[in-house]
């Protein structure tokens, strides 16, 4: 048998296969079955060939595990023992989950960089059918060329750009009556993912206390009860769990604003005009906003506001990749570095010119592009201050600046207007592919290698014959068209 | 040490002038105020020439011919009335008191040493304020509104000439007043009444309490008071003895026992309320040759020449140069079920008109790119509304569309709201920034470009009518000015609509939707107080739609806008690029060459012309 010099690290009996009943082997590179009696495998994949497993929803009679394959092909596993299906099921999930993430990284990044860029780019997927699948080139040739782009996009394509999390993650869980005075919510891993992302409190919540204090299922269903959830309550009890949260956000969002804002020019405590003494004035006692007069509703309305922009700030800093900077405290260690922070006389300046720059700077009054403009020369400059020939050239300029009568019947016809979308998409490809060629064949110089020599001189006069043929064959083509 | 430096080119801000000044060791105040006296140009806040306390030391030896021109001046009126009011709070009291006994101690103490200094002083009052008033004949210095003609040319009364009588004095009226504060009741009365009343009660007389500022100037000068900020809360009274016993017209006095908000906490307070901005501008419409009042939500003009009392020699009122129409005001009045849209006080609780207004902000959210700001007419208002939206799941939705931020009391943050707003405009998030009319976001923050590419004005912005000081002021222009009660209240909600909706168009270069969510605004009455360049684009077309209509419509300008005005007509995909407004697009044909213009008899056209007109 072959997997017999292989590590086997599960076996699974009675597990069905196209109607067939058989034993799962889970082995160090790949997953196999092999019917029941038979001493060979009829499946068999490697770990680096699978994209993922589904299972079947808890609940549903048969218990089944899926392997879905980067072709898009998929097997399906039933595991048909009465007594211990949904544990031999979950044992093997369990250990694919591990092993899947390893070989998903080794699995063939180039092939896969490949496709990716044919994907991405639809310029060079039409050039790739050009040359490539009209054999005009083969498919190193046309790759090796690119290689070294690939490896550029190869390093940004590592860090791709992260997404951004919906501001209204927390209102997509809709909450479902369950007809019995309950209500259910449906969590999916993204929204998990996505509370976690925005509160890092209630992670560290999730970290503490599950599994060993409670289940996940209760850790949820306790957030959706809590105040935390719920932002127009006002969190009083002890008891629950995310009341430290609550504070954690508070503090957090303290610091922040402890912090002070970056950008002079939206900074309202500085803008403010204190020219006015104290007791000076028509209106200088504003009104007290302490929270002993106020009642519950007030309180509760201002604590929203205030969620409001904690929430959104969040999610912002979030969709940033920023780390979110608020509630561990360390905010207070980027202050003297940015330059940030009240006291720093010495960092604020360039920040506060560069911006004032910004604003005061406007690109149209830059005089270096100023056209030389002609001399109208006037011969009777009397009657243009007399009012009638300065009203009847003004509205000829209203007729010929942008929008004008005049400028409309102007408007220029341009040849891509001319020219029906289908033709101008042919001549490009043609164009595409010819410059393809064309570049090809300038990267052969210096000819300093015989490989080089021989592509010169051999292939690659056939492929700009063939291009050529090809060319020529559009254009008998259009041209019967057109006759 | 008489040397004379000029300063270098590039100092133009705070922070350059600090730098400079601590590059040469001198004090960077003292320099700013040295060199106005040597400016061609003098860019600073209203406060320095209108407030009488700041203008006293800065403004007053400006040449006569200076030309002063208020920029942004809708707000003059406020800020005049602002220089001239006094609240005086039991704190203030308090501190007084205090103020008042160090005096004593110093004086006691100056008379064991310096016995002289006092006498001198004495000498020097007894011929009373001759300098100043030399001064003023002789038009070198700008008038001061607290220091009145008449006590210039009289000696400083015997009862507060020397320093003890002086400070007994301002202890006697300092009981006074406690007395006064010490009331359960709103009392409102004039200056007269409460002259008559002083006298009455504790025979306090109207002419030393005049000389009351310049006496307690004097002293603290005498005695070489170096932290005259310790002595605010006593200048603040002796300030506000003078005003009392001086204008007999245009001011209010109003003693409430409590807040009206908390009415069993008592903090008792005085106002002395100034309800005519003339008095303040007086000296200097009187002083300088050339005024100018501006700004770019003046109107309707003619009110102005009457709130401050003056006779404008020129009114005019420009529109606006655009290279495209690049602002579109609407007036959105009903919902889709056509529920009328008001923040009218009868139904501004009204669940549909809170419903609707919720619908118009989720509908702009989704069509309306980057920055979106929201305007409420006051701050309780906004709270009540943001959380009814919440209880209804609007703002829920609108966050699926765009982060909300909203404006908070607390001015810190405020800006962090402010900030994040816009990180998430620069971003491409978009962000909703909910905000308050007359708040500080209103004021001073302007949301230029993708910033702010819709303004939504919820309500008419009226102040809240329920103040006494305010209806002091209303009843004032009444029976002074006669400017009705609405006229005026129209005129400022108004001003501070167009001030709010102004925020998102800041250049030629930028575009926005000025939506203005409430019927009321159709009516002639306010649509007329709009400014010409606000009015100008308000069409009837654009009155009195639903939302679906104002979604339409904002779709079809945004459309329209995003739009390069370069047709660039040899490239094939279709091209959004940023708005390129360079300086050939711009300019106009010129019918006359610069030597034209500038020759002799042209001059003398233009002139002629400019009398004509």
């Amino acid at each position: 048998m072959a997997a017999l010099s292989e590590e086997v690290l599960l076996v699974v009996k009675r597990v069905r296969q196209r109607k067939q009943d058989g034993t799962l082997y889970l082995m160090a590179e790949r997953i196999a079955w092999g019917p029941e009696g038979k001493d060979r495998f009829t499946v068999s994949h490697l770990y680096a060939d699978i994209r993922c497993q589904k299972i079947s929803p808890d609940g549903k009679a048969k218990i089944q595990l899926q392997l879905v394959l980067h072709t898009g092909e998929s097997t399906n596993l039933h595991f048909s023992n009465e007594s211990t299906a949904l544990k031999d099921r979950d044992a093997a999930k369990d250990l694919l989950q591990q092993l899947l993430p390893k070989f998903k990284k080794r699995a063939n990044k180039e092939l896969e960089e490949k496709n990716r860029m044919l994907q991405e780019d639809p310029v060079l997927f039409q050039l790739y059918k050009d040359l490539v699948v009209c054999q005009v080139i083969s498919a190193e040739e046309f790759w090796a060329n690119r290689l070294s782009i690939n490896n550029v996009d190869h390093s940004l394509s590592n860090n791709k750009q992260e997404v951004g999390i919906s501001a209204a993650f927390l209102a997509d869980i809709r909450p479902q009556t369950d007809g019995c005075n309950g209500l259910r919510y449906n969590l999916t891993s993204d929204i998990i993912e996505s509370i976690f992302r925005t509160y890092p409190a209630v992670k560290q919540k999730y970290g503490e206390n599950v599994p060993h204090n409670m289940t996940e299922k209760e850790f949820w269903t306790r957030f959706f009860q809590s105040h935390y959830f719920h932002r127009d309550r006002i969190n009083t009890g002890l008891q629950d769990i995310f009341s430290e949260c609550a504070k954690q956000d508070e503090k957090g969002l303290k610091s922040m604003v402890f912090q002070g804002v970056k950008n002079p020019m939206v900074d309202l405590l500085s803008l403010e005009d204190k020219s006015l003494d104290e007791g000076y004035g028509s209106n200088s006692t504003a009104p007290s906003t302490s929270n002993t007069n106020k009642t519950v509703k007030e309180n509760s309305n201002s604590a929203i506001i205030k969620r409001f922009n904690h929430h959104s700030t969040m999610v912002l800093a979030a969709g940033s990749g920023k780390k979110a900077d608020a509630p561990n405290g360390q905010a207070c260690e980027t202050s003297s570095t940015d330059g940030n922070s009240r006291d720093s006389d010495f960092f604020q300046p360039p920040i506060k010119k560069v911006k004032i720059q910004d604003v005061i700077e406007y690109e149209d009054l830059h005089r270096e592009n100023g056209k030389k403009t002609v001399a109208l020369n006037l011969k009777k400059s009397d009657s243009v201050l007399s009012g009638s020939a300065l009203c009847t050239a003004s509205c000829a300029i209203a007729a010929l600046s942008p929008g004008g009568v005049l400028m409309q019947a102007l408007a220029q016809q341009a040849i891509n207007q001319m020219v029906p979308n289908d033709v101008q998409g042919e001549l490009k490809h043609l164009y595409t592919a010819a410059g393809e060629l064309l570049r090809h064949f300038w990267s052969c110089f210096p000819v300093n290698t015989l490989f080089l020599e021989e592509k010169l001189t051999g292939h690659l006069e056939d492929m700009f014959q063939m291009a050529y043929n090809k060319f020529h064959a559009w254009q008998t083509r259009r041209m019967m068209r057109k006759t | 040490m008489g040397k004379q430096v000029p300063l270098p080119a590039g100092v133009y801000n705070l922070d350059d002038l600090k730098d400079f000044g601590r590059r040469k060791g001198w004090c960077p105040y003292y320099l700013a105020r040295y060199s106005i006296l040597h400016a061609n140009i003098i860019v600073y806040s209203y406060h320095y020439l209108l407030d009488p306390k700041i203008a006293d030391l800065v403004s007053k030896e400006l040449s006569k011919k200076s030309v002063v021109v208020f920029d942004e001046a809708h707000n003059i009126d406020n800020v005049c009335i602002d220089s001239m009011s006094v609240n005086i709070t039991r704190r203030t009291l308090d501190r007084s008191q205090a103020n008042v006994e160090t005096l004593q101690n110093t004086i006691l103490k100056i008379k064991e040493t310096d016995a002289a200094k006092l006498k001198e002083e004495y000498r020097r009052l007894v011929e009373g304020l001759k300098e100043a008033n030399v001064a003023r004949e002789t038009d070198i210095y700008m008038s001061n509104p607290v220091l009145p003609d008449e006590i210039l040319q009289e000696a400083v009364p015997g009862s507060i000439r020397t320093a003890e009588h002086f400070v007994g004095f301002m202890k006697r009226f300092l009981e006074y007043l406690k007395a006064r504060l010490r009331i359960h009741h709103v009392v409102q009365e004039s200056a007269p009444q409460f002259l008559k009343d002083i006298f009455e009660k504790v025979c306090i007389d109207r002419k030393p309490l005049r000389f009351c500022a310049e006496r307690l100037r004097s002293l603290l000068r005498t005695l070489e008071i170096a932290d005259i900020a310790d002595f605010s809360a006593i200048t603040l009274i002796s300030n506000f003895a003078t005003l009392v016993s001086t204008y007999s017209k245009g001011f209010t006095i109003i003693i409430e026992p409590f807040e009206d908000r908390t009415p069993t906490i008592a903090n008792p307070v005085l106002h002395f309320s100034c309800m005519d901005p003339s008095i303040a501008i007086k000296p200097v419409f009187e002083r300088f040759q050339s005024v100018i009042i501006t700004s770019g939500t003046l109107s309707p003009l003619d009110i102005y020449p009457r709130i401050l009392d003056f006779r404008p020699v020129t009114v005019a009122s420009f529109t606006m140069t655009l290279a495209r129409t690049c602002l579109c005001p609407l007036v959105v009045g009903r919902g889709n079920d056509q529920v009328a849209m008001t923040s009218k006080f009868e139904t501004r609780e009204d669940f549909a008109v809170i419903r609707n207004y919720g619908n118009l902000l989720l509908e702009m959210s989704a069509i309306v790119p980057d920055g979106i700001v929201a305007f409420f007419t006051s701050y309780t208002y906004m709270e009540n509304i943001v959380a009814s939206w919440y209880e209804q799941g609007i703002l829920e939705n609108v966050q699926r569309n765009k982060l909300i931020f909203i404006e908070t009391p607390d001015a810190a943050e405020t800006s962090m709201a402010l900030e994040k707003y816009q990180e998430a405009c620069e971003n491409g998030r978009g962000a909703i920034l909910l905000s308050v009319a007359r708040g500080k976001v209103s004021e001073g923050i302007d949301f230029v470009h993708h910033f702010g590419r819709a303004v939504i004005m919820f309500g008419v912005p009226y102040v809240y009518t329920q103040s006494r000081i305010l209806k002091a002021r209303l009843e004032y222009l009444r029976d002074q000015f006669q400017i009705r009660e609405n006229d005026f209240l129209t005129f400022d909600a108004m001003r501070h609509a167009a001030q709010c909706v102004g925020r998102a168009i800041r250049g030629k270069t930028d575009y926005g939707l000025m939506i203005f969510a409430d019927k009321r605004y159709a009516r002639a009455d306010k649509r007329g107080k709009l400014p010409r360049w606000i009015q100008e684009h308000l069409t009837d077309g654009s009155l009195n739609l639903t939302i679906d209509e104002t979604v339409q419509l904002s779709k079809h300008f945004l459309r329209q806008m995003a739009h390069s005005i370069h047709d660039i007509s040899n490239c094939n995909v279709q091209c959004f690029c940023q708005l390129n407004l360079s300086q050939e697009d711009q300019l106009g044909l010129s019918l006359l060459t610069l030597e034209q213009l500038q020759s002799e008899d042209m001059l003398q056209k233009i002139a002629q012309i400019a009398h004509q007109a």
